[in-house]
């Protein structure tokens, strides 16, 4: 409900104003009254003053009638009519009698005859006998005739010129319709109307008003006596209208303005006491709100409840502030023009420049301008968050909007220092994976990636490699678990072996699908080997087999007695790997860091009694614990004069280089031979191998072929061979050493280490006094039927696709017989015949230009085994001839 | 002796009473333009009548429910011309303004108004419209108790001098003519025609409303001309008196001309003249039995002539006007003009024909 303002100060003026108006409208009405009563005197006067004009008038009239009488009377005195014709000499002189006053005449001769005026038929009928009666001489008398003619009649006496009475003329004025007498009465004195009657009868002789004027208001009468030679007792009464003169308003204007004058004046001077003696003080007693200052009776109370209110409100106020400083929150009051109201202290903290701005936007961060202008709207559960950086807080605000005293909606911020919150809630966040941890317990999410990863995999990954996904994955899992502080003191090298060989043989991948760079001197480092250890090189394996990169790597190497494995990773982020990773580093106070490259490195530290390295009591030529290729090198070089030589069969194993290169770092000369075949096909010569290394990927066959030809050569079982499987082997020949697990430096060191214990192969030339024939070119048809044919004739042959090569065979037998089964380059020949002038070459094809230095030998396709014995014969004829010769 | 002595009494008290009235009749009576001034209303109203007056019948717009009754009171010979020049006239126009009513004529033949049958007859009849073609002392009298009453409407014709106590009871329409207007016009005239040195003789009316407009005033209009005028007769306003004057004053010293003022005493100068042969020259008011031909004589020098075909279509068109409901004036004064006998007789028929509208056929 509206509370109305009433204004006390308007409300006496208006009383003030009014009663001024009632005074003065009372005031001008006593003056109108008294200047009315005053004109109304003066009225009464004037209408006595109208009487007597009225009187005057009535008397002169009566006068020119008796005029008209005494004329008449003279000429009927003077002139000596005939008889009978008397009222025709009068009527001859009816000009005269036209404005006359005389109505008609009557003459009543002394003889007795009667003249009577014709004019008299027009006003009475009436019997005139009675009415001579009543007339009197010189006296005007009143009649009244039986037909209501009102007569005044006179009576006067004809005298002869002789003074002898002639007779008597009475003369007749009718009061009946005489608009001339009324009018002359009317007009005599300017008066509405006029009443002439008997007064002892109040019988009206004659009557008149002014047609037109409207005398039923308030009129002014005078009834009088009337003064006349009437006889009787005739009342004369005059009316004339006495409306409110406006001329008493006109002469009380000035009066009455005055008046009015003196009652503003005092209206005002009244209005100014009262504001100078009660308004004023009332108002400095609002604006001056000390207490005490000045004090009136009459509001004594009234200020001792202010004060008491004001106190009180006082309190409530400290108590508030008190309140709003105690919460531990920046509070905000603002209007609804977001202008502050109340600031506590700490929002004055937050907001120094509060005190200086004029609104909440002046210093509020823009961010929240919208939403407070939301509230500001009527928005609801507004609240928003800021963080102010040069105090380092976060403060979290609510807006509330209310109704203020001036019933606009308002605003209420409540900030609340939510600092300590949030970085809580952060430190919360980052340690909900250690909590995991701690309870080892996988992330479902994790795994749920992980598998996810699986199924985009590019390559298509068996049901045995999922299997053994599965089987790792919890293998690792389990280790994870494992809290036990079992430790066994293990080369790292042999750990790497084994989980690779794990890994391999569970997930069916190739040996040479990751790239592992352990040194020998690495692997040959003693660490104490956990489930931990065991299962972080188990994941490492896994995330470098199973990722997508080009390049899968996983170096192993140490910095003191720091482990640091690096692993080439996805792209793609393994959280299950990561999470692995890091809960077996929990065990293993190791660390983890992503390289830019995107590997991962992982260092573990150890202390240095915990480190040791491996001294093999058996070592022979090759020193693996030494800290240093160069080292080793060096060693090597002082310890043996010649290089140990291993022969290495590739065979379709992939990555014959990084093997090879292997063996050059471990200081052994190696033989390579792309295949089996060619191994056996060496050219002729004593050679000692040390270990024969075969390779094999997919063609195990070829493997155990040429194991158990070697077998059979030498006839022995415990050959020094190392089979180098990309797969992994179910079964193996017990016999032979075969490298498990991946391919890497030190892996190799342990297997040649155990096969350079046994005893070389030893190949010896067959057929010494033949020299070498090395055979270049030719398809395999004619390889095999040439094959065939100098195996029975035991010649030592290497086989040759072309001479590109022909350094390395030609070193060895400087006087090797060329046969070149295709044409070959005469530049070529040329050059292998200035290298090695005890080369001989035999063409079993012409070509152009063919050097001298080739011999040509004619056979006819196909060649046969006879032709080849002739030609074998011919040449080693040749062969002897020449060298008998020299 | 005895007469003698009676004879210059009546003589004082005839001229007493002359000079009382004479000046109370300037009271008692109004001119037109004091009446027009005294009532701002009625001037336009007048300008209004008289152009109804002059413009066609125009027929009356309301439906009577019974015909109006219409007293009209004549003096002397009903069978005069100026009588039937009247009656013709109102008749004519009544009919053509398509008003059903019923005409009462009553006549005073009496000489002096002395027979009041008439009168009395009237009072009975209880007419609407009581038209007076001569107001004298009885009819003066007479009327006043129609116009306080009202019962009839009452139209003053040949009388156009409103009455000072009948301003608060005015009759319904005084018709008639600007005697002082057209007496101004003959002075101005006869002073024009006149030599310098003309005798002029007058022969006036006793004091009455004719003697006041037009002989006082045709006296005070010459000697504003410095004509003086000393040889006065006064004879009552009869033919055969003027005539005995005009025989004595043409014995005695006939002047150059002789003043008659009113249309009796015209008629009795003219006479005169003619039986005398002389060559002295009168005036006339209004047109004579005779006609034009009174003119071409050559006695009359100059003759007044009224409208009076005007006067009586107005009696139709006021009557016509209160039935309307119409506003109208109280006063409708006719036009007047002088008729020089010196014009050619063409002329003066033109003349005659054009002021007697309705009514030239009588005048031959």
């Amino acid at each position: 409900m509206a509370i109305a303002t009433m204004s006390l100060q308007r409300r006496l003026q208006q009383t003030v104003f009014a009663l001024m108006l009632v005074s003065f409208v009372v005031l001008s009405l006593v003056v109108l009254y008294f200047l009315d009563s005053e004109n109304a005197g003066t009225e009464e006067k004037n209408i006595a003053l109208k009487h007597q004009v009225v009187e005057q008038a009535f008397n002169r009239y009566l006068s020119r009638a008796e005029g008209e009488m005494t004329f008449i009377g003279q000429d009927l005195s003077l002139n000596n009519y005939d008889l009978g014709r008397e009222l025709d000499v009068l009527f001859s002189h009816h000009e005269v009698l036209f404005f006359g006053g005389l109505d008609f005449f009557y003459i009543e001769w002394v003889d007795g005859r009667r003249s009577m005026d014709p004019r008299a038929r027009l006003f009475t009928t009436a019997d005139f006998d009675a009415v001579l009666k009543v007339a009197l001489f010189n006296r005007w008398v009143t009649v009244i005739t039986k037909d209501n003619a009102h007569l005044l009649v006179l009576k006067t006496k004809l005298i002869s010129a002789e003074q002898k009475n002639l007779g008597f003329l009475y003369g007749f004025i009718s009061l009946d319709d005489n608009v001339t007498f009324a009018s002359e009465l009317l007009q005599s004195a300017p008066i509405s109307a006029v009443r002439i009657y008997d007064k002892p009868s109040n019988h009206t002789l004659m009557e008149e008003r002014k047609v037109g004027e409207d005398l039923t208001g308030n009129l002014l009468r005078s009834s009088l006596p009337l003064r006349s030679p009437v006889e009787g007792n005739l009342q004369l009464e005059i009316l004339q209208p006495h409306p409110f003169s406006s001329n008493i308003l006109i002469n009380a204007l000035p009066l009455i303005i005055v008046l009015g004058v003196i009652l503003l004046c005092f209206y005002l001077l009244l209005l100014r006491l009262f504001r100078t003696l009660i308004f004023q003080p009332l108002e400095n007693i609002v604006l001056n709100t000390d207490d005490g200052r000045v004090s009136y009776t009459e509001i004594e109370s009234l200020q001792q409840q202010t004060s008491r209110q004001l106190r009180s409100m006082k309190t409530k106020e400290d108590r508030f502030m008190l309140l709003a400083e105690s919460v531990n929150s920046a509070v905000i009051f603002c209007s609804e023009v977001a202008e502050i109201e109340l600031i506590n202290a700490e929002a004055q903290r937050l907001f120094p420049d509060a005190s200086k701005a004029r609104t909440l936007f002046d210093f509020m961060p823009i961010s929240c301008h919208q939403a407070v202008q939301g509230a500001l709207k009527g928005d609801v559960g507004v609240r928003f968050t800021f963080t102010l950086k040069q105090l380092g807080k976060i403060y979290q605000w609510q807006v509330y909007s209310f109704h203020n005293d001036s019933r606009f909606r308002s605003l209420l911020l409540i900030g609340q220092d939510i600092t300590q919150e949030v970085s809580l809630q952060w430190q919360l966040e980052q340690l909900q994976p250690l909590s995991a941890a701690t309870f080892k317990k996988a992330d479902v999410d994790a795994v749920l990636d992980e598998l996810a990863y699986l199924s985009v995999l590019p390559e298509r990954i068996g049901g045995e490699a999922i299997k053994g996904w599965l089987s790792l994955i919890l293998s690792i899992l389990k280790n994870i678990r494992d809290d036990s502080a079992d430790e066994a003191y293990l080369p790292i090298g042999d750990l790497l072996r084994e989980e690779s060989a794990g890994v391999m043989a569970v997930m069916g991948i190739e040996a040479n699908r990751v790239f592992l760079d352990c040194s020998v001197a690495t692997g040959r480092t003693v660490v104490p080997v956990n489930a931990h250890l065991k299962g972080l090189i188990r994941v490492l394996l896994m995330i470098v087999m199973t990722n997508n990169m080009v390049e899968r790597r996983l170096a192993v190497r140490f910095e003191g007695t720091e482990l640091e494995l690096t692993a080439t990773k996805d792209i793609g982020f393994r959280r299950l790997f990561l999470w692995i990773v890091d809960s077996l580093l929990d065990g293993l106070s190791g660390q983890k860091k992503i390289l830019q490259n995107n590997a991962l490195q992982i260092n573990i530290g150890w202390k240095k009694s915990q480190i040791s390295t491996v001294q093999p009591a058996n070592l022979l030529s090759l020193d693996a614990l030494l800290p240093s290729k160069e080292q080793w090198s060096a060693d090597k070089q002082k310890t043996s004069g010649k290089s140990q030589l291993v022969a290495w069969v590739v065979n379709d194993y992939p990555h014959s280089a990084v093997v090879e290169s292997a063996l050059s770092r471990f200081g052994l000369q190696v033989d390579v031979y792309e295949s089996s075949h060619r191994f056996f096909t060496r050219p002729n010569g004593f050679v000692q191998y040390d270990a024969i290394l075969i390779g094999c990927d997919q063609d195990t066959e070829a493997q155990i072929e040429t194991t158990q030809k070697l077998k059979f050569k030498y006839q022995r079982d415990q050959l020094p061979i190392v089979w180098l499987n990309s797969t992994y082997m179910a079964s193996v020949d017990p016999d032979v050493f075969v490298l498990q697990g991946c391919f890497f430096d030190d892996n190799l060191h342990q297997v040649l280490q155990q096969a350079l214990l046994l005893d070389g192969v030893t190949f010896m030339p067959s057929y010494e006094q033949e020299g070498l024939w090395v055979m270049v070119g030719g398809s395999r048809v004619t390889k095999a039927i040439w094959f065939t044919a100098l195996e029975e004739e035991k010649r030592v042959t290497q086989w040759l696709a072309d001479l590109s090569h022909y350094f390395m065979v030609l070193s060895h037998y400087p006087d090797a017989v060329v046969i070149l089964l295709e044409p070959q380059a005469n530049e070529l020949l040329e050059s292998v015949q200035a290298a090695f002038p005890k080369v001989r070459f035999f063409s079993l094809q012409r070509w152009p230009k063919m050097p001298d230095n080739v011999t040509f030998f004619h056979m006819n396709l196909p060649y046969t085994r006879e032709q080849i014995i002739v030609f074998a014969h011919r040449v080693t004829q040749q062969d002897s001839d020449v060298r008998s010769n020299e | 002796m005895k007469h003698r002595y009676s004879f210059i009494i009546w003589i004082v008290c005839i001229f007493a009473s002359t000079v009382t009235h004479s000046a109370g009749m300037t009271l008692d009576l109004m001119d037109s333009q004091t009446f027009y001034k005294l009532m701002p209303r009625q001037g336009p109203l007048a300008e209004q009548f008289s152009a109804i007056v002059h413009a066609p019948p125009n027929p009356i717009r309301i439906t009577q429910k019974r015909p109006v009754q219409v007293a009209l009171v004549l003096f002397g010979d009903v069978e005069s011309i100026d009588n039937k020049a009247l009656l013709n006239t109102f008749r004519r126009r009544m009919r053509e303004i398509n008003i059903d009513y019923r005409l009462d004529i009553y006549v005073d033949a009496s000489p002096y108004s002395m027979d009041m049958t008439p009168y009395v007859t009237l009072v009975k009849a209880q007419p609407d419209y009581i038209v007076m073609t001569k107001l004298g002392f009885v009819q003066r009298r007479f009327l006043e108790r129609f116009l306080r009453s009202g019962s009839s409407k009452v139209i003053v014709y040949d009388f156009a001098s409103p009455l000072t106590h009948w301003l608060n009871h005015p009759p319904l329409m005084y018709l008639g003519f600007d005697q002082k207007k057209v007496t101004t016009m003959l002075a101005d005239f006869l002073h024009r025609q006149l030599p310098v040195d003309a005798r002029i003789a007058a022969v006036v009316l006793p004091s009455g409303y004719l003697s006041h407009t037009r002989c006082d005033f045709f006296l005070d209009k010459m000697m504003a001309y410095h004509r003086r005028i000393d040889d006065i007769y006064m004879v009552p306003n009869e033919t055969n008196s003027a005539f005995n004057t005009a025989q004595q004053i043409l014995e005695d010293n006939p002047p150059d001309f002789i003043f008659s003022c009113s249309h009796a005493i015209s008629e009795g100068v003219s006479a005169a003249l003619v039986k005398s042969g002389s060559r002295v020259q009168t005036n006339g008011w209004g047109v004579s039995s005779q006609g034009v031909r009174s003119l071409i004589k050559r006695h009359i020098a100059v003759s007044a002539l009224f409208t009076k075909d005007d006067a009586s279509i107005a009696i139709a068109e006021a009557i016509k006007l209160d039935l309307e409901g119409r506003n109208m004036p109280n006063l409708y004064v006719a036009n007047a003009t002088l008729m020089p006998s010196n014009l050619h007789p063409d002329v003066l028929r033109f003349m005659m024909q054009h002021a007697y509208t309705y009514s030239v056929s009588l005048w031959r």
